[in-house]
C-alpha cells in the first residue's frame, strides 16, 4: 500500500466515523418507535432469552402489526451489557456496519475494476461513501438495511476471491445467506445478484476445481436460511411484503383507479394489471431520476435530512458524466456487470412498494451509483489535465494540480458543513415529532412520581409502551407475564393486537374522560390529548410538559382531582 | 405498427392538454410551439438562418421570452460563428427586453414574501449566524426554485407519468406521452448521435428546459419541449423498429397507449 493510498483510506475511514458517531445516541435526539422496540427486544433476549411476547429466539420479531428482520436485534444483544440499553446503543450496529462497508467496498473494488482505474476509483468511491448523506443517515439511526448492506457486499467480494480461491465461495455463500434475512429488500437483491453472478461465471463455477465448493456453499447457505425458509409462509413474515405491496389491492386502491367511472370501458381503464404496470414502471424510473436523487430525496421524515437529498447537488453533473462513460465504454469489464446489475437491481425491492422514492429499500442503490459518480469525477479529471492551458507550472507545482486540490479541499468541507446543518441542526429541530422526541423526558418523570399512583399513558395516535419499556429499563420478565397478545403458538400465524399494555403501575390506552377522572391517577397524552382546556374543565393539575426543540408541546402529564 | 406507434405517441401531450384546458387557452401554449415547428421544417430545409422564426416569441408569449436567447447561443457555441448570427442574437436580445414586463412578473427573481420568512426563520435555528448565512439566504430561494423546476423538467416520471402517480405537483400532472414509450425515448436518446435532427433537438431542449426554469410556474408552457422530444421519440421509434422482435414491443405500446388514451377522454371530457 502505498502512502497515498493510506493516506486516502485513513481520511475516509475518519470522516466516515467523524459522520457518523457524532453525537450518534442524541441525534436524532428522539428515539422512534422500532428503535426502541428492535431495543427492549434485544434486551429482553438477554435477560429472559425470550422477546416481549415470551418468544424464544424468534426467527423474525413480532413488533406491532409488523414482523421485524431478526439479525439487526440479535446484533444489539451482546452490546447491551457494554453500553447499557441506550439510544446509542440500538444505534451502533447501524454505524459498526457503516464503517466495515468502507473498507470491503475499497477491496471490492480493487478486485473488479480495470487496472487504468483501480486505485483512483476505488479510492474516491470510498471516499465519496464516507461523505455521502444517503450512508451517513442509515449509519446513525437503526436500520437494518445498512447492516444487511454489508453482509451483501462481504459476499460479493469473497465471490470474486473465490473464483480464484474456490473454498471462499463456501464463505460467500455465508455472508449472502446472512443478508438474505439482515433486510426485507436483501430477499430480493440477494438472489437476483446471485444468479447474474452465476451465469456470467456459470463456465468457472462449474468447472471440476470450483464444483464441489459451490455445492458445498450451497448447502450451508440454504443451511443458514432454514429457520427463515420454516416460516416464509407465515402471515408474519409476509406480513410486511404484502401490507406494503402495489399488487395487494386489499387496502388501497391501484394508483391511477377513476373511482367515479363505471362505464363501459371500465375493465379497460381500471384494469388492475394496466395501473399496476404504469405503477411499477414510476417508481422503478423514480430511481434513476436525478430530481429524486439530487433534490428532492426520500418523502419520508425519517428516512431522509432536511434540505438534503441522497447526494450532493455539486455531484450531478459528474453523474451524468460518469452515466455517459458507463455506457459507452467497452473496456470497463467486471466493473462494468457489477455496477449496471446492482444498479438495475436495486430498485426492484423498492419500486414494488408503493412510496415514491424509499432510500431505505434501495439503499444498495448507493454504491453504483458513487461508483458513477466518481468514473465522471475521474474522466473529467483526466479530460482538464489534457487542456493545455492547464500545464503552467507555479513554484514547481503544476497550477492546475492546486486549484483542483484547492477545489475539491472546499468542496468536502462545504459538504461537511451541509451535513451538520441538515443532520444536527435541522433534523433536530424539524423532524423531532416524527422521531418520538419526549419519551425520555415522560420516563424521567415517571420515575420521580409517586409509584403507588397509577399512570395512564395515552395511546390514541401512537404506541408508546416500547419507549416506555426502553427508557425505564422495565424488567423484560415481569412485562411477558403481566401482558397477553396471541398464544405463542400462534406468534407467527396471528396477527391480532393487544393494544393495551401493562407496565407496572403504567397502562397505555386511550384516555377515558369519564372513567379516569373517578380516582387519582396520572395521565398523560400530546397536546391534543390532554389540552388546557381540559385541564381546566376537569381541574387537573399539571404536572409537567415536555416540549419540542421548537417550543411545541409533546407531552402533557397531570394529576386527577379523584373526584366525580 | 411503426406508424401507428408514431401517431399515437406523437397526439397524446397536445390531445391531454387540449382536454385538460379550455381551446383559447391551448392556443395560447401551442403559439410558441407554431413558429419552433417552422424553425424547424426551415432547418430541415437546410436554410442557415432557421433560427428566425423564434425571434418574435416573445412578443406573443413573454414568459418564455429568453427562449431564443439561449436556442442562439447555443448555435453560436457549438458551430456557426458569424457576424451574421451575433446580429442575431443582438435582435433577439433587443425584442427581449421589450417583452420585459411581461417576463419579469412570471419569474422567480419576483420577491417571494413567504420564501424570505421562511429564510429568517430558518436562520434562528443555528448557533452560528455565518453557518445559517451560508446555507439559508435570499440568493438560496432563487437558486433552490431554479434547480427544482430544472429538474422537473429533466425528470422522466414528469413525461409518461406525470410524476409520481400517488404523488400531487402543483400543476396538472399530465401525462405527456404513453409511458411504454419511456423505452423508445430512452432508445433515440442513447442513439442521439445517429439522429439528422441532434442539433434542434439540442439546441431546442436546452433552450427550453432553460427558459422555463426561471418561470415560477412552468406548467403547460412547457409544452413548447414537445417538439424536441417528440423528434427524439420518432428516431427512437425508427432505430427500434430494426430490431429483432420489435413488433412485439409495438403491440405492447399500442395496447398499453389506447388504454391510457381512453382514460383521457373519460378523465377530461
Amino acid at each position: 500500500m502505498t502512502k497515498i493510498t493510506f493516506f486516502v483510506l485513513s481520511l475516509s475511514v475518519f470522516l466516515a466515523i467523524a459522520t457518523r458517531l457524532y453525537k450518534l445516541g442524541e441525534a436524532p435526539q428522539g428515539l422512534y418507535l422500532d428503535e426502541a422496540a428492535q431495543g427492549y427486544n434485544a434486551y429482553s433476549v438477554l435477560k429472559t432469552g425470550n422477546d416481549e411476547f415470551g418468544k424464544a429466539f424468534p426467527v423474525v420479531f413480532r413488533s406491532f402489526a409488523d414482523f421485524k428482520t431478526p439479525v439487526y436485534i440479535y446484533l444489539i444483544v451482546p452490546l447491551i451489557p457494554i453500553f447499557g440499553l441506550t439510544k446509542f446503543t440500538v444505534r451502533f450496529p447501524s454505524f459498526l456496519f457503516s464503517i466495515l462497508t468502507l473498507p470491503i467496498l475499497y477491496l471490492l473494488l480493487k478486485k473488479v475494476t480495470p487496472k487504468k482505474y483501480v486505485l483512483p476509483l476505488s479510492l474516491l468511491t470510498t471516499f465519496l461513501l464516507s461523505i455521502s448523506p444517503w450512508h451517513i443517515l442509515f449509519g446513525r439511526t437503526n436500520f437494518e438495511c445498512n447492516v444487511a448492506l454489508f453482509f451483501f457486499l462481504t459476499g460479493l467480494y469473497l465471490f470474486y476471491l473465490g473464483l480464484k480461491k474456490p473454498g471462499l465461495l463456501i464463505l460467500s455463500a455465508v455472508f449472502f445467506a446472512l443478508a438474505i434475512p439482515a433486510y426485507h429488500a436483501q430477499r430480493v437483491v440477494t438472489p437476483l445478484m446471485m444468479l447474474a453472478l452465476f451465469l456470467r461465471h456459470r463456465k468457472k463455477l462449474l468447472s471440476s476445481s470450483h464444483k464441489k465448493h459451490l455445492l458445498a456453499g450451497m448447502l450451508i447457505g440454504f443451511s443458514l436460511l432454514l429457520p427463515t425458509f420454516s416460516v416464509m409462509t407465515t402471515p408474519g413474515f409476509l406480513a410486511r411484503a404484502s401490507g406494503l405491496n402495489i399488487f395487494s389491492h386489499t387496502r388501497q386502491l391501484p394508483a391511477g383507479y377513476l373511482e367515479n367511472y363505471s362505464g363501459f370501458a371500465s375493465h379497460i381503464i381500471n384494469s388492475s394489471f394496466f395501473l399496476t404496470t404504469r405503477e411499477f414502471l414510476a417508481l422503478y424510473v423514480s430511481y434513476f431520476s436525478p430530481r429524486n436523487i439530487f433534490i428532492l430525496g426520500d418523502y419520508g421524515p425519517r428516512s431522509s435530512f432536511p434540505n438534503l437529498a441522497t447526494f450532493f447537488l455539486w455531484q450531478f453533473p459528474f453523474y451524468l458524466y460518469g452515466l455517459h462513460f458507463l455506457i459507452k465504454r467497452k473496456d470497463l469489464g467486471e466493473l462494468h456487470f457489477i455496477t449496471m446489475v446492482l444498479l438495475l437491481i436495486s430498485p426492484i425491492p423498492a419500486a414494488v412498494t408503493r412510496d415514491p422514492y424509499s432510500t431505505i429499500r434501495s439503499l444498495q442503490m448507493v454504491i453504483p451509483l458513487l461508483i458513477i459518480i466518481s468514473l465522471g469525477i475521474l474522466n473529467f479529471y483526466e479530460k482538464l489535465k489534457g487542456l493545455s492551458v492547464v500545464k503552467r507550472k507555479v513554484f514547481n507545482f503544476r497550477l492546475f494540480n492546486i486549484t483542483f486540490a484547492g477545489i475539491s479541499f472546499l468542496i468536502v468541507i462545504y459538504s461537511l458543513g451541509k451535513l451538520y446543518s441538515s443532520v444536527i441542526i435541522l433534523n433536530e429541530y424539524h423532524r423531532a415529532e416524527d422521531w418520538n422526541f419526549g419519551f425520555e423526558n415522560v420516563a424521567d418523570i415517571i420515575k420521580a412520581i409517586d409509584p403507588n399512583i397509577s399512570i395512564v399513558v395515552d395511546n390514541s395516535r401512537t404506541e408508546p409502551y416500547s419507549q416506555l419499556l426502553f427508557f425505564l429499563k422495565f424488567d423484560p420478565l415481569t412485562y411477558q407475564n403481566e401482558n397477553f397478545e396471541v398464544p405463542l403458538n400462534e406468534y407467527y400465524t396471528n396477527l391480532e393486537r393487544n393494544k393495551t399494555k401493562k407496565i407496572g403501575n403504567v397502562i397505555t390506552r386511550p384516555i377515558d374522560w369519564e372513567k379516569d377522572l373517578q380516582s387519582v391517577q396520572y395521565l398523560v397524552g400530546d397536546s391534543l390529548a390532554i389540552s388546557y382546556e381540559q385541564i381546566e374543565e376537569h381541574k387537573l393539575t399539571l404536572v409537567d410538559e415536555v416540549k419540542f426543540p421548537d417550543g411545541r408541546v409533546a407531552f402533557r402529564i397531570v394529576k386527577t382531582p379523584g373526584e366525580k | 405498427m411503426k406508424q401507428l406507434a408514431i401517431m399515437v405517441s406523437l397526439i397524446f401531450w397536445p390531445l391531454s392538454l387540449l382536454l385538460a384546458n379550455l381551446p383559447g387557452d391551448f392556443a395560447n401554449y401551442a403559439l410558441p410551439l407554431l413558429f419552433i415547428l417552422i424553425s424547424f421544417l426551415l432547418y430541415r430545409k437546410g436554410w442557415k438562418y432557421f433560427a428566425v422564426p423564434l425571434l418574435p416569441i416573445p412578443l406573443f408569449e413573454p414568459k418564455i421570452a429568453l427562449f431564443p436567447i439561449i436556442f442562439l447561443l447555443c448555435d453560436i457555441a457549438f458551430t456557426k460563428k458569424d457576424k451574421s448570427m451575433w446580429m442575431l442574437l443582438l435582435i433577439s436580445i433587443i425584442i427581449f427586453f421589450i417583452s420585459w414586463k411581461g417576463f419579469w412578473g412570471q419569474t422567480i427573481f419576483i420577491p417571494d414574501y413567504e420564501a424570505r420568512q421562511e429564510v429568517i426563520r430558518e436562520t434562528q435555528t443555528y448557533p452560528s449566524i455565518f453557518l445559517a448565512r451560508l446555507f439559508h439566504n435570499k440568493v438560496r430561494i432563487v437558486l433552490d426554485k431554479f434547480t427544482y423546476n430544472l429538474f422537473a423538467l429533466t425528470d422522466p416520471n414528469n413525461y409518461f407519468f406525470g410524476f409520481h402517480p400517488r404523488q400531487i405537483v402543483e400543476n396538472q400532472n399530465l401525462i405527456k406521452f404513453p409511458f411504454l414509450g419511456i423505452l423508445f425515448l430512452s432508445y433515440g436518446l442513447y442513439f442521439i448521435s445517429k439522429s439528422d435532427n441532434k442539433k434542434f433537438i439540442t439546441f431546442s431542449f436546452i433552450a427550453g428546459v432553460l427558459s422555463l426554469s426561471f418561470l415560477t410556474i412552468f406548467d403547460r408552457n412547457d409544452f413548447l419541449l414537445w417538439l424536441p422530444l417528440s423528434l427524439l421519440f420518432v428516431h427512437g421509434i425508427k432505430l427500434f423498429s430494426k430490431l429483432k422482435f420489435s413488433y412485439l414491443i409495438f403491440d405492447l405500446f399500442i395496447v398499453f397507449t389506447f388504454s391510457e388514451l381512453l382514460r383521457l377522454f373519460i378523465q377530461f371530457y
